[in-house]
């Protein structure tokens, strides 16, 4: 049996579907709340976790889904883009594109998605990201060494552990799980704290009402 | 624009069955079905006059294909030079085409879902190669080439040998692969394997004689109602909710 | 309007609600729906055995999408779009909107609507003149034909999907074939009623606009659909005299209260919707979500449209520009239009379009603008240092558990919280 996905769309369709996935994407984002640098860089204050609970969780979502469709034959593994690994660019990248979030406060999705609510320093963000691109595209010839140094081509963590996919995809929820956990504790001690001593302190995040048990503690 | 046609030579045909393996294998056939077959008729007369021959069963790339008037996606389609293709992108596996052809050249493919058969190996043929079968036959026995070029091999045996196509009185549509014998080969291929007129499954026949009918009577009768609806309104203007 | 002053004269335009947005929603899904896989659906029979549409009309089609196989594609996604919405609403308006609407008010013909056809038609052939007896929410015409498209949608999607994923043998995706065709047939067959009614019967035209604003005017209630204004009629009374409790809020009323909203979702929620549609986009187009690939898209078409030749010489860039290609016809520059839209309609939805600057309390607002445009710069740079940014490379690349995207994960992380401790003045 041929499995069904993924679907080799060109044309009209192609256009749409694309349209339709960037659109709900978008749509996500922002119901995230991932329009506001205030509770993006909060993650990195333990102040709100929402970044890491929404990107852990969607990549849980949909490694589970992945694994559970090409176990039923419904998709094709082996056909869907999985990134290369090019382990010092990507290492040197991530911690440009680290120091990059948090000095401005976005990342690329969330400014395109804070952008078009109205936030004017993602304007000013966007218009960076492409500054910065154009600068690395010039540079590249440069660069082009370290750039392409560390290839080891298409490489999954099942392959550098040396365990099966399904233990993998177990072992990584199992994580995620844990990083809720603590996630939630985080928050709790926070929202407590800031009850208790730093009430209507200015770029807070805006926590929801206090529960029975805070505002006794108050 | 060509005219491709294909021609076996029966007297030279050994029943190897070269071709049919060299089919499968560049065309990924899979086991129990093929595009090309073999059939032997079997000794027929009477000792000591036995005759023989082996038929060796294709598509025919008719020129009035009925499979192509059965195939309700359109998957099935002729090109302008006369091979008949299946488009498996549009190909949904009904299966209507399959007893549509009079010389049960197609199979369903398990594997794709698909409907398959031989296309004269199109894509050798975009890259200039000859279909498998006629660069595998050890006997020599199978050419093919354009019959609107005088020049050709084909076209000096059917038009110049008199190479015949297998038809019985009742289907008469035109094949491309025509049959070449000295003792009568083609005739006993014709007697023993004649073609059998298109057929249609029984839910294509529902279709077509109940269920289209049917589904025209029911718009046009909605239609209708609706234009009597119009016109009464416009006679008796807009008094019909008054009470 | 003067007409129904004449013979109404005790109503005013009150106008009173009769649609559920979402209910109207889905009228207008459907409906183009129903379009697109009308157009698409004949012209994809092609054979003269089959064919109801003429061949120019199969030709005119088919050039709009280039190829019958781009056509059969549009004509599946769209489907199976129609039956994912259509499961949606089925699944969590089962008990408010299925049991309740469906069963009781649009579907149940009783004793005055079988009367009603049957003067109905009488009174069109001019045969009658009898009163029409009351009716319902919906006229006994309008259950007849709702009757109907339930009873075939199912069978439409089913033997949809049988011959779109070959479900079963030759013989079963032969009849899905007939059994596809023939329902289409009699939804038509009542479209075309429902259409007419809708967009032409001058006396249906406030059930028209009905389904755009919600609403429809007292008088035309009171009658078209006499039952159901003696019904709303009772619900005021009975509200005004304080009779009635506030019912509980309704399975639609929430989803749409969910999406207007002004707090943002749980972080589960939008992780659960985000990781569907990842799962989606690696699906449909077999790659996920994306964000600065799309960026150096855009880049690579201004390059390209100012300095062609740079372009398209230059070892980065004409990665990007290849002949006959177009630059802007890939995934994630489609996409991205997408994101904006989507971010758009969800601030909306939520009452979050304002223009405002995000910056800590002791921050001013250029400076704010100013460490913008620096963090953007060294974002752009190190996404494209490793290939992808915190959607492609991190999200898409974890879920398909690439080895580079757990790297860049933790790097990112590392860097951000690091900064996040030398830079607190910014945000804190």
């Amino acid at each position: 049996m041929t499995a069904t996905f993924p679907l080799d769309l060109s044309g009209a369709s192609f256009i749409v579907v694309s349209l339709l996935l960037g659109f709900f994407f978008g749509f996500f984002l922002e119901r995230a709340g991932f329009s506001s640098a205030i509770r993006l860089t909060g993650q990195f204050y333990f102040r709100d976790w929402s970044v890491l609970k929404v990107m852990f969780g969607a990549i849980v979502v949909a490694m589970l889904g992945l694994a559970w469709l090409s176990l039923a034959g419904v998709l094709d593994f082996g056909a869907i883009y999985v990134p290369e690994t090019y382990l010092w660019p990507q290492l040197v990248g991530g911690l440009l594109l680290g120091a990059g979030f948090i000095l401005g406060g976005y990342c690329p999705g969330t400014g395109v998605v804070a952008a078009v609510t109205g936030k004017l320093d993602a304007l000013f963000f966007l218009a960076g990201i492409f500054g910065g691109i154009w600068i690395f595209g010039a540079a590249e010839p440069a660069l082009h060494e370290f750039h392409q140094s560390g290839a080891r081509g298409v490489l999954t963590l099942p392959q550098v552990l040396n365990l099966p996919a399904g233990v993998v995809a177990f072992l990584v929820t199992l994580v995620a799980l844990g990083a809720f956990w603590v996630a939630e504790m985080s928050e709790s001690r926070w929202r407590l704290y800031e009850k208790t001593y730093a009430r209507g302190r200015s770029g807070a995040p805006a926590s929801p009402a206090p529960s029975q048990d805070e505002a006794a503690l108050v | 624009m060509a005219r491709y046609a294909m021609v076996t030579d029966l007297t030279r045909c050994v029943g190897c069955e070269a071709c049919t393996a060299a089919c499968s294998a560049e065309w990924d056939v899979p086991p129990g079905h093929a595009r090309t077959r073999v059939l032997p008729t079997g000794p027929v007369g009477e000792f000591p006059r036995l005759r023989a021959a082996f038929y060796v069963a294709q598509c025919n790339h008719c020129d009035r294909p009925p499979c192509v008037e059965a195939c309700p996606s359109g998957a099935t389609f002729q090109g302008p030079d006369g091979i008949v293709k299946i488009d498996p992108k549009l190909c949904i596996g009904c299966g209507y085409c399959i007893p549509a052809c009079p010389y049960d050249a197609r199979y369903l493919n398990p594997v794709t879902q698909k409907v398959d058969k031989c296309d004269f190996c199109a894509a050798r043929l975009e890259r200039g190669q000859l279909p498998a079968c006629v660069t595998t036959c050890t006997a020599h026995a199978k050419f093919f080439g354009d019959l609107e070029d005088p020049n050709s091999e084909v076209y000096r045996l059917v038009y110049g040998r008199g190479a015949e196509r297998i038809e019985s009185d009742e289907v008469k549509i035109g094949p491309n692969v025509y049959y070449l014998g000295t003792r009568g080969e083609p005739a006993l291929v014709r007697e023993k394997f004649a073609p059998h007129p298109p057929q249609i499954p029984s839910s294509g026949q529902w279709w077509e004689r109940v269920f289209k009918p049917l589904a025209f009577l029911m718009a046009g009768a909605t239609f209708l109602g609706q234009a009597i609806a119009f016109f009464t309104q416009l006679r008796k203007g807009e008094s019909q909710f008054d009470e | 309007m003067s007409e129904q002053a004449t013979y109404l004269p005790a109503f005013s335009e009150r106008m009173i609600k009769k649609h559920h947005v979402a209910i109207m929603l889905l009228h207008w899904f459907n409906a183009f729906v129903w379009l697109a896989e009308l157009t698409t659906g004949a012209a994809l029979i092609q054979s003269d055995r089959f064919r109801f549409a003429p061949q120019w009309y199969v030709e005119l089609v088919t050039g709009v999408f280039g190829t019958r196989a781009n056509m059969l594609r549009f004509h599946i996604a769209v489907g199976l779009t129609w039956i994912v919405v259509l499961a949606v609403y089925g699944i969590f308006g089962w008990r408010t909107y299925l049991r309740e609407e469906v069963l009781k008010r649009e579907i149940a013909l009783d004793r005055d609507d079988v009367n009603w056809l049957r003067i109905r038609i009488l009174r069109l052939l001019g045969r009658s003149n009898e009163p029409l007896p009351p009716q319902g929410i919906y006229n006994a015409g309008q259950k007849l034909f709702a009757l109907t498209v339930y009873a075939m949608v199912p069978l439409i999607a089913i033997s949809g999907l049988i011959m779109a994923f070959h479900w079963g043998p030759a013989s079963v995706v032969g009849w899905a074939v007939v059994v596809h065709f023939l329902a289409v047939a009699v939804v038509v067959s009542g479209l075309m009623i429902h259409v007419y009614m809708g967009a032409v019967f001058p006396e249906e035209k406030p059930a028209f606009f009905s389904m755009i604003t919600g609403m429809v005017p007292e008088s035309y209630a009171y009658r078209h659909h006499r039952k159901w204004w003696e019904e709303v009629k009772m619900l005021e009374r009975k509200r005004a005299a304080g009779e009635l409790e506030e019912a509980a809020p309704q399975a639609s009323s929430r989803v749409w209260a969910a999406l207007r909203a002004r707090e943002y979702w749980p972080a589960y929620w939008a992780a659960l919707g985000l990781g569907l549609t990842l799962l989606a986009a690696f699906l449909l187009v077999g790659q996920g979500l994306g964000a600065s690939g799309g960026f150096t898209r855009y880049l690579a078409f201004l390059i390209q449209l100012v300095a062609p030749g740079y372009a398209a010489s230059h070892p980065y860039w004409s990665n990007y520009v290849q002949a006959g290609r177009p630059v802007l016809m890939d995934f994630l520059a489609l996409e991205l239009i997408g994101v904006a839209l989507g971010g758009l309609v969800s601030g909306w939805l939520a009452g979050r379009l304002r223009w405002t600057t995000d910056r800590g309390p002791s921050v001013p607002v250029r400076a704010r603008w100013a460490l913008a445009f620096a963090g953007g710069l060294l974002s752009g740079f190190g996404a494209r240092m490793a290939r992808g940014c915190t959607s492609g490379l991190a999200l898409s690349g974890g879920a398909t558990l690439s080895a580079g995207a757990f790297v860049f994960m933790l790097s990112v992380f590392a860097a951000a919280f690091a900064g996040a401790y030398l830079l607190r003045r910014i945000w804190l």
